[in-house]
């Protein structure tokens, strides 16, 4: 097909316009036809069937359409002169997709379809402008579209990279929250040990005092007891040894039971279980007494009295050693966060505080003499337990710990290896990661946090950890320290 | 087995054996065998080397085989003429056996629809809450129901409800003693009152049958039960004089309501018909056993009483009266109960030393055996007495037997006395040396208030 | 038939496992009291029991042993037809959710003690759970009643009438 006017036609919308127009001039009808519009009127709506054909003479007119679900009129063409409007409603019959709307004072020719039919017939030069139109619009509607496509494009590809950039920044700031709020966590427990330890020392010193005045009146009263000299020394010895008397275990106990069951025909069971703690030198003076067990338990109750001084003892030292190595591991009596410190305190303090979950594992330890560090020893405290406590969930109930330090140079390097089932290959390059945890719910230093905080303290401190497996099985940690005073 | 039964086991073969070997003067072939089974019995009841209701089947088993026209004996050249087996496997149904199974379900529906404790509950209100009131309700509440159901579950049931007010008392408060003591005193003397209170009223009163001597339940009450109601007053008395409460007042919690369900209404209709029945009985004439089946048929064609409870019911104890009724049989028809009276001169007793005997007898015996047993050994010889003559009378068989189902009753002493005896003790709250003094204390004034009945108030009844 | 009835407890501290034991120690009178260490020594004490010929009223438990811990023993008691029965109560301060949760589903636990205990609520518990043992496995509880829930122990003569006249 070819067109009579060069393709300059095409792209010179202005000059097919002044020519339609001058068509229509000449014809005598364009009064009837041309129509001047002032700017913001609406020639048609969405939706609309169209019996017009739209020229554009002179303006502008935007072409809307309706935002899906509501009433906005939304601008999504803008036609010049020598456009036509609403070709496609025209064309095809349909209703208009969209609604058209002068911007500025606009000159339009307005045919009516019966006119289109008639002027067409009378003048065949007609038909060509109105082709050589139709086609310029088209094509126009073609480029501008391919431009948009672009355009869509390349703002999407800037939308996901910013979108990427958001993420990471999300995660990022999760992060720091996490880490924040486990600090906080970690000061108010650290205020709550200082508080709890403050607290029950008082009462255990109470107890250890008191404890220790009461020994002393109850020797004194058996002594000035009115009592033969003899029953005397036995009573006191019998009070003696049971403060001695320790705990054997349960099978000796049960054999020892058994041989003063015949021995002792007639006795309790609980006077059995007390005669078989008391030394064999001390019982030929029960002998006497086996037909009279009312007689033989006031005697058995000077052993216990023994025995319940030692247990009020030891239970007491044992209150005051534990607060002690919770006091020392959290640093909470000084001010200073940073001193000069002897790490091996530290691991020590940290055993005491983990032993009820590895009391039963077989523990070796190996700290070699270090000197003393610049370091925040409640901090390193809690990489010390992060190891042990990893190395604990993954043993189970038996296992086994390898405790070594020792100084190196400019540094000190403490290794902590176990007997479990190791780190698995694949995640051994990330364990020190932020928020990775293989941890189920029962965690308590958890958060996926534990050895990437204990990664940072040991930045912090200028030293390095690593991980690896040992051939023979198990995990390996090795934390470096430089030496800094 | 411990080396008391293993005893029992073989004195009880030889006491078996020993009538079959050695021939005793006076007395019949018959009378042999019957001997036979009177000493094994006797053994195995004493030694409990099996269950007592097993020593009573196995008495109506050697009966049949030893002694009846079916056995293994021959009698035809002998003066005894054989029973019919029937007549030894029939006691199992006897009368008495009926109305005591008439009583057993009541008594076993009550617990079941908790009426006992809803009885007692109400019962008790009125004694208030001074401590020595209240041990005189509980005695009298418990008295009153181990008339009517067993001593030992009327025990069960007193024990759960003095519990928590003894839970309340200071541990040394003497009143626990007293407390604990009274149930088992008062259900054991309770029993004595009707017929159906304790089995050893069962073979007395089945034995006076054999003799012709109907005992209706009104009679049984007339003569009984006053001497129940005022040894309860006595012992309550006695108890609370020997262990005086240091608390005088304390709370009990007498919460708790009748059941209204069909089944239980039933129940109480029932038991009041049955018991009206019972103690109108000389005004209409229908035998108590008779009466016994109508609770028997109401209850279980309402499944107010369904096959599971009737599987419960303690039918040891009802071959263990039939045992104790068949021996007595077997010692009257082959004479050996009139051989054994022979041997000693009794016409020496005066009557009332007879009858004081026989109490003590009765008594000392029952403390250490089963009252039944010891109605079982004893009654059959004490009737011989009055057909031998040496007793006088349907008043003297009515006395005799009075006095060894009472005197039987009264076994107060020791644990093993009476299962309600045992229970008490196993809670704890009292040592069997305190039983032993108020058992005996209480033991004796019962004997003396037996003999005195029999001198002032039964002869004028019988 | 006197078989006598056991009470177990499985502690491996010894002054807690004394205390225990003083704590029960009433109940000797009708009961026999037997301690272990460890769950391997109170698998050995279970056996020898029953190869005597009694019986397992109520094992008393820690859960952190050396060894095979404390749910583990009672899952496996639970199993075991002869120790089934075995009224099964946890005295521990250490046992988490899981461990807990799986000795109720898989032990028939019957109760959970935290440590420390009072005496007063540990003698009630025991008490209890005896109890329940001897109306279930015993056809004479009334022996019991001394030491035992007396009013429980009497109901049951009543009601199922273990014990009648004669």
């Amino acid at each position: 097909m070819s067109f009579k006017f060069s393709k300059r036609w095409i792209e010179d919308k202005e000059l097919v316009t002044q020519l339609i127009k001058r068509v229509f001039d000449e014809t005598g009808k364009s009064e009837k036809f041309v129509h001047k519009i002032d700017k913001d009127v609406t020639l048609f709506r969405e939706g609309d069937v169209l019996n017009d054909i739209y020229i554009l003479l002179e303006g502008v007119v935007v072409l809307h359409k309706k935002k899906p679900k509501t009433d906005i009129d939304y601008p999504v063409i803008r036609l010049e002169h020598g456009s036509l409007i609403g070709i496609i409603a025209f064309t095809t019959g349909k209703p208009s997709l969209t609604t058209a709307i002068t911007t500025e004072p606009s000159t339009v020719l307005k045919i009516p379809d019966l006119e289109i039919r008639s002027l067409l017939e009378r003048d065949d030069r007609m038909k060509e402008y109105i082709d050589e139109i139709i086609l310029a619009n088209l094509s126009d509607r073609f480029k501008t579209n391919i431009s948009l496509q672009m355009k869509l494009d390349s703002v999407n590809n800037k939308l996901r990279k910013e979108r990427n950039e958001l993420k990471k920044a999300y995660q990022d700031l999760k992060e720091a929250q996490d880490r924040l709020i486990y600090q906080e966590k970690m000061a108010t427990l650290g205020q709550l040990v200082a508080g709890f330890a403050h607290e029950v020392n008082n009462p255990t010193a109470s107890l250890l005092r008191s404890t220790e005045t009461l020994e002393n009146r109850i020797s004194e009263l058996m002594k000035q007891n009115d009592r033969e000299p003899d029953k005397q020394s036995f009573v006191r010895s019998l009070y003696e040894s049971g403060k001695k008397s320790g705990y054997p275990d349960t099978a000796t106990l049960r054999k020892r039971s058994s041989e003063l069951r015949k021995e002792f025909e007639g006795a309790k069971a609980s006077q059995i279980r007390l005669l078989a703690q008391i030394p064999p030198e001390l019982l030929s003076n029960f002998k006497s007494m086996t037909n009279n067990p009312e007689e033989m338990d006031i005697y058995l109750q000077y052993f216990e009295l023994g025995k319940m001084f030692q247990n009020i003892e030891s239970a007491g030292n044992r209150i005051s050693g534990l607060v002690k190595s919770l006091k020392s591991y959290s640093r909470t009596d000084t001010d200073k966060e940073w001193e000069l410190i002897d790490i091996r305190e530290g691991i020590h303090d940290t055993l005491q505080l983990t032993s009820n979950r590895i009391k039963y594992y077989d523990i070796q330890i190996n700290l070699e003499e270090v000197p003393k560090i610049r370091a925040n020893p409640a901090a390193l405290n809690q990489v010390w337990t992060n190891i042990i406590l990893n190395a604990a969930d993954a043993m189970g109930k038996n296992g086994s710990l390898d405790i070594y330090c020792t100084a190196e140079d400019d540094h000190i390097r403490v290794r902590i290896k176990d007997l479990g089932p190791g780190i698995p290959e694949e995640i051994i390059y990330n364990i020190f990661d932020s928020n990775f945890s293989t941890k189920k719910s029962d965690v308590k230093f958890g958060l996926g946090l534990g050895l990437s905080i204990s990664r940072d303290i040991i930045k912090q401190h200028g030293g390095t950890i690593s991980a690896r497996n040992d051939p023979d099985g198990g995990a390996v940690f090795t934390v470096t320290l430089p030496i800094r005073k | 087995m411990s080396k008391v039964k293993w005893a029992g086991l073989i004195l009880g073969l030889i006491g078996f054996c020993l009538p079959l070997f050695v021939s005793f003067p006076g007395l019949s072939l018959a009378g042999h065998f019957a001997m036979s089974i009177f000493l094994l019995a006797a053994v195995f009841w004493m030694f409990e080397t099996i269950p007592i209701y097993s020593t009573s089947i196995l008495v109506i088993l050697a009966e049949v085989i030893l002694l009846s026209s079916q056995g293994f004996i021959d009698y035809s050249s002998t003066s005894y003429s054989p029973l019919s087996y029937t007549e030894f496997l029939s006691t199992l149904a006897d009368p008495i056996i009926i109305l005591f199974l008439g009583g057993f379900i009541l008594a076993d529906a009550s617990v079941k629809y908790d009426f006992d404790k809803s009885m007692t509950r109400y019962l008790l209100r009125p004694f208030g809450s001074r401590t020595s009131m209240m041990v005189l309700g509980l005695m009298l509440v418990t008295g009153f129901l181990s008339a009517f159901m067993s001593n030992t579950a009327t025990t069960a049931m007193m024990i759960t409800v003095i519990l928590p007010i003894v839970a309340k008392m200071e541990p040394g408060d003497p009143a626990r003693i007293g407390m604990a003591l009274s149930v088992p005193f008062a259900a054991n003397i309770g029993g004595m009152a009707t017929p159906i209170g304790t089995p050893p009223n069962a073979v007395v009163i089945a034995a006076l049958n054999q003799q012709g001597m109907e005992v209706e339940f009104s009679s049984w009450m007339i003569y009984a039960a006053p001497l129940a109601i005022v040894m309860l007053l006595i012992a309550w008395q006695i108890l609370i004089r020997l262990y005086p409460p240091d608390m005088d007042a304390i709370s009990l919690n007498l919460e708790g309501k009748l059941k209204t369900s069909t089944g239980a209404l039933i129940l109480y209709a029932t038991f009041a018909v049955t018991v009206l029945l019972w103690v109108t009985e000389s005004l209409h004439g229908i035998k108590s056993a008779i009466v016994a089946l109508i609770p028997v048929a109401v209850l279980t064609l309402t499944s107010t009483f369904q096959k599971e409870d009737i599987r419960k019911l303690p039918w040891e104890v009802l071959w263990l009266i039939a045992g104790g009724i068949s021996l007595g049989i077997a010692m009257k028809e082959t004479g050996l109960a009139e051989w054994m009276v022979g041997a000693i001169s009794w016409d020496q007793f005066g009557y009332l030393a007879l009858l004081a005997v026989f109490a003590t007898v009765a008594l000392t015996m029952s403390n250490f055996l089963s009252n039944t047993v010891t109605a079982s050994l004893l009654i059959p010889l004490a009737i011989t007495l009055v057909t031998s003559g040496i007793l006088q009378g349907t008043a003297g068989m009515m006395m005799i037997g009075l006095v060894i189902a009472l005197g039987s009753s009264f076994a107060m002493i020791l644990p093993i006395s009476t299962p309600p005896n045992a229970i008490a003790v196993s809670t704890g709250m009292l040592k069997t040396k305190n039983m032993i003094t108020a058992g005996l204390i209480i033991g004796l004034i019962g004997l003396g208030f037996i003999l005195l009945l029999s001198m002032i108030y039964w002869p004028y009844l019988i | 038939m006197e078989t006598k009835i056991y009470i177990l407890v499985v502690e491996d501290e010894p002054e807690v496992l004394d205390a225990i034991v003083r704590d029960i120690s009433a109940f000797e009178s009708h009961f026999v009291i037997e301690m272990a260490d460890t769950a391997e020594e109170a698998r050995e004490i279970i056996q020898s029991i029953f190869d005597d010929g009694n019986q397992i009223g109520l094992i008393l438990c820690d859960h952190v042993l050396p060894g095979d811990n404390g749910v583990e023993l009672l899952v496996e008691m639970q199993h075991d037809p002869q120790t089934e029965s075995t009224q099964k109560v946890l005295i521990t301060g250490q046992a988490g959710l899981d461990e807990t949760v799986r000795a109720v589903n898989e032990a028939d636990l019957k109760h959970y003690i935290a440590k420390p205990w009072e005496k007063e609520k540990l003698v009630e518990i025991v008490k209890d759970q005896l109890t329940e043992y001897v109306l279930e496995h015993v056809s004479n509880p009334m022996q019991f009643m001394a030491v035992l829930d007396g009013e429980r122990i009497a109901e049951q003569i009543r009601k199922a009438k273990s014990v009648t006249d004669n």
